[in-house]
């Protein structure tokens, strides 16, 4: 039996304030697997990958990575996931190569493979020199894509990438979609993205999981579910699921 | 492997050489404006005074007496380097007055009634041209050289009675002597023991609160940055603690503001040096004899209690800073933030000042000594008060407090507040989708 990296049951989060996002959220995500979570707007995405990735807590139920409780060892879980957030920038006054270092030596063991991740980091980029200009001059393509390089550098056991493409035209989509792919293959990285691009899901994500209102509505590979629900393309599955096609 | 700790001081560090906003507002702004400002102050006056003591100038002479004395005192002028054009009326020296220090009337009757015993006068006219400090100090130099005429005339008058002219200049005189505490110093020129009473009980408040502020504003501005680029989220994933966040981001708010602290009082130091040296005196007593007298009245403690306090001060702030840092998004609301909280540090700081406690009782004293910032301005008098009890609150409770605060920050810091939580409150803006579908 395969090793559970992402083990989510019955998941519950309420904001203060009293919005409750998520209401009894569960799904697994196996190793080495890439598991796409696709739903509408304020669905739940956004709030499921950060309850993973440590930064808010579980009202009720559990989360664990690897075995660990996000609530409980959080430390223990920072250590094996790397987390790209839906909005996330980087310090406008470094060089990005200053930044791929900094973030570099909260992971490298000693500088010979801090050295090795920046070098693959570079490469993942694709920034070429530009890489040495401070990071305000960079347009929202190559910051992302800096974004991305910093996160898979790391070779983190876990890699939870919240709407890896957004903002970014066709080519640089396709450029970091090839890149996620090809990358998670060779080092047995386990992804856990969300997406608005059905396009996208198909083609990098092993299984997907519906979420609608706080819950998963339905779960499989992208062409067991097209046949459970007799259509022809992802979007048709999603329009079905969630409805909204009326306008 | 650098640590966690190293790696964000670095970039801490980095970033506050690099972001104009954090620099410009922080470091420059206050410390080059204050600079100038001391510096040009001190520097007009050093000229000014300077100017004024060197003798010499044009002096327009209206001389109406055209006796023996008037032609005596004409001849100290110009053998006293000043330059003396004569002119026929008080008018026609108006007219042509252009750079001169004043003009100099000698009235009718003025060597008469020297050689007859009375007290003879000069009017002196002086134009103001300005409010600089120069002009004003110029009516004073020629004041000085009446003096200085009228000086050396007594003690011929007095030389032909046979009496010694010390004598009658100052038959009663008296010398000074400061008690401080239970100390008495003797033959000591007041100044000596006010001017570093002043920098105990005034400069080293204020230059603490001073420095209070910058930490605030630095470390709040730190955390808002990570906010306002971004970062946060990033950040509160990757596998550092979260103490050593805090801990790196504090020290570095701490190394900048010691330096912009410490330029500011080598500023406020020369400056004060410069003013100092103009107002010298002689005294029978070395400086060093009545700081030792000193520090003896005030209690060797005093110093140590201030520097404890200060820190403990320092931390509060700070505490504060950070908590009300993590409401805010952006590095604007966070300078506002700590706005409020510098704002009446400064103003607690100034009523401490002007607090007279020492006409208290003790145990008043001892419970206005709890009272955070305004605190620092106590400790000097309760030193000399010798309410040693007071003292000890004062040292301790603003570490009490920090402690509870830094506390309660660090609390919040652990758990998902920091990211959750806002004080303006902002309407989020929910999505059409998600109108669509709750529909
Ligand atoms: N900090 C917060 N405080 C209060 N409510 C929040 C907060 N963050 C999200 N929500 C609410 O929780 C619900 C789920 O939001 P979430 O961001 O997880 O959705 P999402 O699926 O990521 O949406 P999107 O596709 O737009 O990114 C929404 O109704 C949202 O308004
Ligand atoms: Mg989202």
């Amino acid at each position: 039996m395969p090793t559970q990296v992402v083990e989510v049951n019955d998941l519950h989060k309420v904001y203060p304030g009293g919005k409750e996002a998520l209401k009894g959220l569960s799904f697994t995500v196996k190793e080495g697997e890439i598991y796409g979570l696709i739903g509408p707007n304020g669905a739940g995405k956004t709030t499921t990958l950060r309850i993973l990735a440590t930064i808010l807590e579980p009202t009720n139920g559990t989360a664990r990575i690897y075995g660990y409780d996000v609530k409980s060892e959080p430390e223990k879980v920072r250590r094996l996931i790397a987390y790209l957030p839906e909005e996330a920038g980087a310090y406008k006054y470094l060089s990005g190569l200053e930044f791929l270092d900094f973030i570099a030596s909260f992971y490298a063991e000693d500088e010979q493979e801090k050295r090795r991740m920046i070098q693959e980091a570079w490469k993942i980029s694709g920034l070429g020199m530009r890489i040495k200009d401070k990071i305000k001059t960079y347009s929202k393509g190559m910051l992302r894509r800096l974004l991305i390089a910093k996160t898979l550098m790391v070779h983190p056991k876990l890699a939870i990438l919240d709407e890896p493409t957004s903002g970014l035209d066709v080519i640089n989509s396709t450029r970091v979609r090839r890149i996620i792919k090809k990358y998670t293959r060779e080092y047995g990285v386990t992804v856990l993205l969300s997406s608005h691009n059905m396009l996208e899901v198909e083609y990098l994500c092993d299984r997907v999981g519906i979420i609608h209102e706080g819950r998963i509505v339905a779960e499989g590979s992208p062409a067991e579910l097209k046949k459970m629900y007799g259509a022809e393309n992802l979007e048709e599955v999603f329009a079905k699921i969630v409805g909204g096609e009326e306008i | 492997m650098k640590s966690a700790f190293l790696t964000i001081f670095i970039k801490e560090m980095k970033s506050i050489i690099r972001d104009p906003k954090i620099l410009i507002t922080m470091i420059i702004v206050p410390v080059v404006l204050t600079g100038l400002m001391y510096g040009i102050m001190g520097a007009m006056t050093t000229q000014a005074v300077k100017q004024a003591m060197k003798p010499g100038g044009e002096i327009l002479l209206v001389d109406l007496d055209h006796g023996y004395w008037a032609e005596n005192f004409t001849n100290y002028l110009t053998s006293h380097k000043y330059t003396v054009t004569r002119y026929k009326d008080i008018d026609s020296a108006i007219k042509n007055y252009d750079n001169a220090l004043c003009i100099l009337v000698i009235p009718k009757g003025f060597s008469e009634n020297l050689t007859r015993g009375y007290t003879a006068y000069l009017q002196v006219y002086y134009r103001i041209r300005g409010i600089s400090f120069t002009s004003m100090m110029m009516g004073y130099k020629v004041y000085g050289i009446i003096r200085q005429y009228s000086d050396m005339l007594s003690k011929q008058i007095l030389e032909k009675t046979g009496l010694s002219p010390e004598y009658v200049s100052s038959p009663v005189n008296g010398t000074s002597n400061i008690v401080i505490g239970n100390i008495t110093i003797k033959n000591i020129d007041p100044s000596q023991v006010t001017g570093p009473l002043l920098m105990l009980g005034l400069f080293v408040p204020l230059i603490i609160g001073l420095l209070a502020g910058f930490v605030a504003q630095l470390s709040a501005t730190s955390i808002a940055v990570e906010k306002e680029q971004k970062m946060l989220e990033t950040l509160l994933t990757l596998p550092l603690s979260r103490f050593s966040l805090i801990a790196a981001k504090v020290t570095a708010a701490f190394i900048v503001s010691l330096i912009g602290g410490g330029a500011y009082f080598a500023i406020m130091a020369w400056y004060f040096s410069q003013m100092s040296s103009l107002g010298a005196t002689n005294s029978s007593v070395s400086s060093s004899i009545a700081l030792s007298a000193l520090v003896k009245a005030v209690g060797m403690q005093t110093p140590a209690v201030l520097v404890i306090a200060g820190f403990g001060t320092l931390f509060l702030a700070l505490g504060i800073a950070l908590l009300l840092a993590m409401f805010v998004d952006d590095v604007r609301s966070a300078q506002i933030i700590s706005g409020y909280i510098i704002a009446p540090l400064m103003l607690s700081i100034f009523i401490g000042l002007f607090l007279d406690i020492t006409s208290m009782s003790p145990i008043q004293q001892t419970a206005i000594a709890a009272i955070p910032f305004a605190n620092l301005a106590f400790i000097l008098n309760l030193g000399l008060t010798g309410n040693y009890t007071a003292q000890l609150v004062a040292a301790f409770s603003s570490w009490a407090y920090a402690i509870i605060v830094l506390y309660i920050a660090s609390r919040i810091i652990g758990t998902e507040k920091i990211f959750t939580m806002k004080l303006f409150k902002r309407k989020r803006r929910t999505s059409l989708g998600f109108h669509l579908l709750t529909r």
